[in-house]
């Protein structure tokens, strides 16, 4: 099944619609986003000359201030573009690193793959969040070192469950009778069996997708994020270490829904790409 | 407030424009002032290093430099701003409040000396000034307080003359506690309510008589030989006695009975009788001379000075010993008496490699007497019968929360009585609405500051900083960041208010002035180009 | 299949192996120590210096590298701790067994509802009902735990004073016994939120993929077979179907019990649970290589362990399955 074909039965499903939707929206979001922003989402507001510390949402402040007075709306309307930029970069690198790992293991075998498959095996022993500390500390903490560490971290999967479907599409009859013509180990790799596993690799790349965005904010979260951007994990985990969870729900409420948003819409796509991949799934 | 933002805005486009009129002509761009790289914490470790560090970035933005300000892990910043080859032009840390630091000692001679200027020296940004130099000695060893006081003033004010660094704020310690359950509740100053004397001498008025006390951080151990972290230390303080007290503004007797100075090397110590250890073993002058012996010859972490500076301790009879100093050191009442724990000998003589021991269960001759300790979660003190002024309390419970949400809604709800860490203003504006929980304010003995590289350019030259501190506006950045939960500071200010004595309010005061700011650079050559960017005087 | 064991225990040795000396370099490549780490404590060059020797930071690399193994090799000794100065693996025995607690306890829940939800929603395929029933899975899915967790603490803690909001017992309890340190009614009540939160973040897994085999077995003959019987909807799902269809939902709950040990620093950081996750933040933060590398490693050990488990359980459930 080519790419297209996968895109045109996405839409058909009503769920995968609306996730499409819903990630189609915060993508304007992210693009349009200093136009939407009414703030610089770093400006400490004043009023009548005193900062303007957590102030509910009002037509001046759609909702409401920090407690350095800063507004709330524009932090989030930012937060977009973080999230994305790590969701779908992260889900990039992943998804082409443990593409070709898998098709290179797979496609190669024995000590090849055994040597491959070695470092994935490490890496699943690797736990996230102090791994992400580690390497924050060791290169500074920035959105690039989170999506470093993500891709570093999650690549193995893919590389996995591509490297299965290359080792039965390898005894397939086409595989075999381009080997017989006499085409290269690259060409078969790539033209023959790479659009093989594309549909599959789409589906473990929209899993990332999600995955990264929530592992951003929760780094963020427990203040291990990027100290200059303003991610909507580091907007929750201001509000957490200012004690104002309880005083200011409309600076804890907004960053947690987009987070739920965005990232529900992601799973809705990719629920309705398994079930194109896999059609038993359908349950038609 | 905002009038100033105004006029401040109003300035920097008249001088940009003027400066842009009169030097048309091209500058050499060696002499230009180089981006600046500003280390700072990040926000998620403290809000407040970080804000101040954007605000001052705007400031030099108003003399026309640009500064890079690099939020970064809180032990990256001590480890470049201390270490060989101190490549950094400025840095935002501060001291805490700590009970010796209420003596000048730390603030004028140990920042500022330049014996202090090596490698992993606490001189970091590197001040080399032999006048400087001769008032810090004359501060560190006259042990008459009149005297030294009279030195302690004197570097307060070339310091500032100097603007050899910028306190931007001295921190304040704002804690709350119940008020219901507490009577007789008073913070010493500097210190606040997590000290021996405010917990010896609370009282609780109902309910259980033991004091619930909510922590951020569990302590790591507590051997007093290696103690580095303050929550052991707060602890230990409990644990053990010390030869003097902090109560108030002074420095009383509390293992000894009394002391004499007999000259500047040497002072006599009288012991008090009938203490005892938890373990019912008498305090003598023996554990007095083993606790500096000892400690002189395994180390003794954060206290060593304070032992290292004793070149013997000779015994007079059980209870009294005199000290021998190597040499005369100001602070050895103020600040080693009540630093160095009392540690009986007959437990520590047997130890085998007493530092790298946790010293799970310890033995002192303080007021409270360890109970239990279950990591991660709760630490139990119990209070000590035997003690010559026992507290009113049973004990003490220490509780973790691992979040500051946590501690705040544990005060909230009465689960515990007491809130060590500092809150932040939400939490303060938050727990003041409750009728049972009181907040107690005091001026701590610490504070946040910026300091520069007086290694090199631009900070090397005395005008430079003169200008900067023109417009650099303590008062606005400690507002902005936390309203009036701590005290504005300003060039120089190294001796926190709370020191009380040693303070010196009469210091050189840098208003806000940009156009002062701008003259000041121009007199001493400084130059801008069209852009408005500042180069450094031709030679 | 000893043979088998065999193998992959040895290649989990030589992966830990790896992983361990990565772990080793690379805490000793990060631009500041243990000794920057200790706050405040302006001690002064030489007793910096003692603090180097004493931690055998002043020795070159490769050395402290050579006798780090050889203590962990000959000694089981994985160091001590610089700020505990307690062996690193006393500081982590019984933060693991409180995380474990955590874990097992939403795991366990976590696969049981989500086995009997899956199963459903595979049955009502293509109604209403599994549309709904998918995206509330979904949402608890994309919701983080945190996040969750702070508003069920608000919820459940400060509005309705049902449940403690944070810790993992009534401070200045009395310790009795190991066993009942835990098996209580306060330890119970503590565990219900967090594991609460944990349970709802990982219930999609098990009940997507209970769903997705289930519609697999669906047309197999048995349940044909079943149906024409006239047995009961009810007892169709869960006698017949789901019993063939658990197979890789058990193999999962292996998999993510040796994951979720390392997985719950946000539960535990929101709860105030003192866990393994919070400890090796703590350690990671303050340079504590010591503690920090036998936590990395006793996690990797786990999960590897785990997969083994894994894969010994899927053979175990399914005969076809030959080991070579």
């Amino acid at each position: 099944m080519s790419v297209g074909q996968v895109l045109r039965a996405l839409v058909r499903d009503r769920l995968a619609l609306a996730g499409i939707i819903i990630v189609g929206g915060f993508v304007l979001l992210a693009i349009f986003a200093p136009l939407i922003a009414p703030y610089d989402p770093d400006a400490i507001h004043r009023v009548d000359g005193r900062v303007a510390r957590l102030l509910p949402p009002s037509s001046q402040f759609l909702l409401g201030t920090t407690n350095l007075g800063r507004d709330v709306f524009s932090q989030v309307v930012m937060g977009s573009r973080i999230a994305l930029q790590v969701g779908l970069l992260a889900a990039f690198m992943v998804t082409f690193v443990g593409t070709n790992v898998g098709l290179i293991a797979g496609y190669f075998g024995g000590r090849i793959d055994a040597f491959l498959m070695r470092i994935v095996d490490i890496l699943y022993g690797i736990p996230f969040t102090p791994f992400v500390i580690l390497l924050v500390s060791l290169l500074e903490p920035s959105v690039w070192n989170i999506i470093i560490a993500v891709s570093l971290l999650t690549w193995r999967t893919v590389a996995r469950i591509c490297r299965a479907q290359v080792l039965s599409l390898a005894q397939r009859p086409f595989v075999k009778a381009a080997r017989v013509a006499g085409a290269s180990h690259l060409r078969i790799m790539y033209r023959h069996i790479l659009p093989n596993i594309l549909p599959i690799a789409l589906l473990e790349m929209s899993f990332v997708v999600a995955w990264a965005v929530i592992a951003e904010a929760s780094v963020s979260f427990i203040g291990f994020g990027d100290p200059r951007a303003v991610s909507w994990g580091k907007i929750l985990h201001s509000a957490f270490i200012a004690g104002a969870v309880r005083t200011a729900p409309w600076w804890v409420a907004p960053p947690g829904i987009a987070i739920v948003l965005l990232v529900l819409g992601v799973h809705f796509i990719t629920r309705g790409l398994e079930s194109i991949v896999n059609p038993r799934l359908r349950g038609e | 407030m905002l009038r100033r933002l105004l006029t401040l805005l109003l300035t920097a486009a008249v001088v940009f424009a003027g400066v842009a009129a009169v030097h048309a002509q091209s500058l050499d761009p060696a002499r230009r002032v180089p981006r600046l790289t500003f280390y700072t914490t990040t926000p998620q470790y403290d809000p407040g290093r970080y804000e101040a560090a954007l605000l001052i970035q705007e400031a030099f933005r108003l003399l026309g430099v640009d500064v890079d300000v690099r939020p970064i892990d809180q032990p990256v910043i001590t480890s470049i701003s201390r270490s060989e080859p101190w490549d950094y032009d400025g840095f935002f840390l501060s001291w805490g409040s700590q009970p010796e630091r209420l003596d000048p000692h730390h603030y004028v001679y140990t920042l500022f000396h330049s014996s202090n200027l090596g490698h992993l020296g606490e001189n970091r940004q590197g001040f080399n000034d032999p006048v400087y130099d001769a008032i810090a000695e004359g501060a560190a060893v006259s042990l008459d307080p009149e005297q030294r006081r009279a030195y302690v003033f004197q570097a307060q004010e070339y310091l500032a003359d100097n603007v050899v660094i910028i306190p931007l704020w001295f921190n304040h310690l704002t804690q709350a506690y119940n008020k219901n359950r507490l009577d007789n509740v008073v913070a010493q100053p500097g210190l606040g309510l997590f000290t021996y004397n405010s917990l010896t001498r609370l009282r609780i008025t109902q309910g259980p008589n033991v004091l619930r006390v909510a922590q951020r951080q569990d302590i790591d151990h507590l051997n007093p030989l290696t103690v580095v972290q303050n929550t052991d230390r707060q602890i230990l303080d409990l644990i053990y006695d010390f030869l003097g007290r902090l109560d108030g503004d002074e420095v009383v007797p509390s293992t000894a009975e009394s002391w004499r100075v007999i000259d500047n090397l040497t002072v006599e110590v009288k012991i008090r009788q009938g203490l005892t250890f938890h373990d019912g073993k008498p305090v003598t002058a023996h554990d007095v001379k083993f606790t500096w012996d000892y400690g002189k010859q395994v180390g003794f972490g954060r206290a060593d000075t304070h032992v290292q500076i004793v070149d013997r301790v000779d015994l007079v009879d059980d209870y009294t010993v005199v000290f021998h100093l190597k040499e005369p050191y100001g602070a050895f009442i103020n600040a080693a008496f009540i630093s160095v724990p009392i540690l009986p000998k007959h437990i520590w003589e047997t130890v085998e490699n007493p530092t790298q021991w946790n010293n799970p269960n310890p033995i002192g001759s303080g007021p409270f007497s360890f109970g239990y300790w279950r990591r991660g979660e709760e630490l139990r003190l119990n209070r000590f019968a035997g003690y010559y002024a026992p507290a009113n309390v049973d004990g003490i419970l220490q509780i973790v929360y691992a979040n500051p949400d946590a501690i705040v809604g544990a005060m909230e709800l009465g689960d515990v009585d007491l809130v060590v860490p500092q809150l932040t203003l939400e939490q303060e504006q938050l727990l003041k609405q409750n009728s049972h929980v009181a907040i107690s304010y005091v001026q701590g003995s610490g504070w946040t500051y910026f300091a520069y590289n007086l290694r090199r350019q631009p900070f090397a030259d005395l005008a430079f900083r003169k200008g900067m501190a023109h417009v650099i506006d303590t008062a606005l950045i400690t507002e902005t960041i936390l309203e009036d939960l701590a005290t504005p500071a300003g060039p120089g200010q190294v001796v926190p208010p709370s020191a009380g004595y040693w303070y010196n309010p009469d210091v050189t005061r840098y208003e806000f002035d940009p156009d002062l700011a701008r003259r000041i650079l121009a007199e001493a050559g400084y130059q801008w180009d069209s852009a408005g960017r500042l180069y450094l005087p031709a030679q | 299949m000893l043979a088998f064991m065999a193998r992959r225990l040895l290649q989990a040795a030589v992966s830990l192996f790896v992983l361990l000396t990565i772990v080793f370099f690379m805490f000793r490549l990060l631009p500041a120590n243990p000794v920057d780490a200790m706050v405040d404590a302006a001690l002064g060059p030489e007793a910096i210096a003692r603090l180097y020797a004493e931690f055998g930071l002043d020795q070159p690399l490769w050395q402290q590298y050579v006798l780090y193994l050889k203590n962990i090799i000959t000694k089981g000794d994985f160091g001590m701790s610089f700020f505990f100065r307690q062996p690193a693996v006393d500081i982590l025995a019984d933060k693991i067994v409180n995380t474990l607690i955590l874990a097992i306890t939403a795991l366990v829940v976590a696969y049981a509802l989500g086995t009997l939800w899956g199963a459903l929603l595979a049955w009502y395929r293509g109604s209403a009902f599994e549309t709904a029933g998918i995206t509330a899975a979904l949402t608890f899915k994309a919701a983080p735990e945190f996040w969750v967790g702070m508003i069920f603490v608000m919820i459940f803690a400060y509005g309705l004073g049902w449940l403690p909001h944070s810790g993992m017992r009534e401070p200045g309890y009395e310790e009795t016994s190991v066993l009942l340190k835990y098996l209580n009614l306060d330890f119970l009540r503590h565990l219900i939120l967090p594991a609460t939160v944990a349970a709802l973040g990982s219930i999609a897994t098990p009940t997507l993929l209970m769903r997705n085999t289930m519609l697999e077995v669906m047309h197999e003959d048995f349940v044909e077979l079943a149906k024409a019987k006239g047995l009961s909807t009810l007892r169709i799902i869960y006698l017949h179907a789901a019993r063939n269809a658990l197979l890789p939902v058990v193999t999962s709950l292996a998999t993510n019990l040796g994951r979720a040990v390392g997985g719950m620093v946000l539960v535990e950081y929101v709860f105030s649970w003192p866990g393994l996750g919070r400890e090796i933040v703590l350690a990671a933060t303050r340079y504590d290589y010591p503690v920090a590398q036998a936590a990395f490693l006793m996690i990797a050990a786990l999960v590897m362990l785990m997969n083994i488990v894994a894969d010994l359980l899927y053979g175990y459930l399914d005969p076809r399955i030959v080991y070579k």
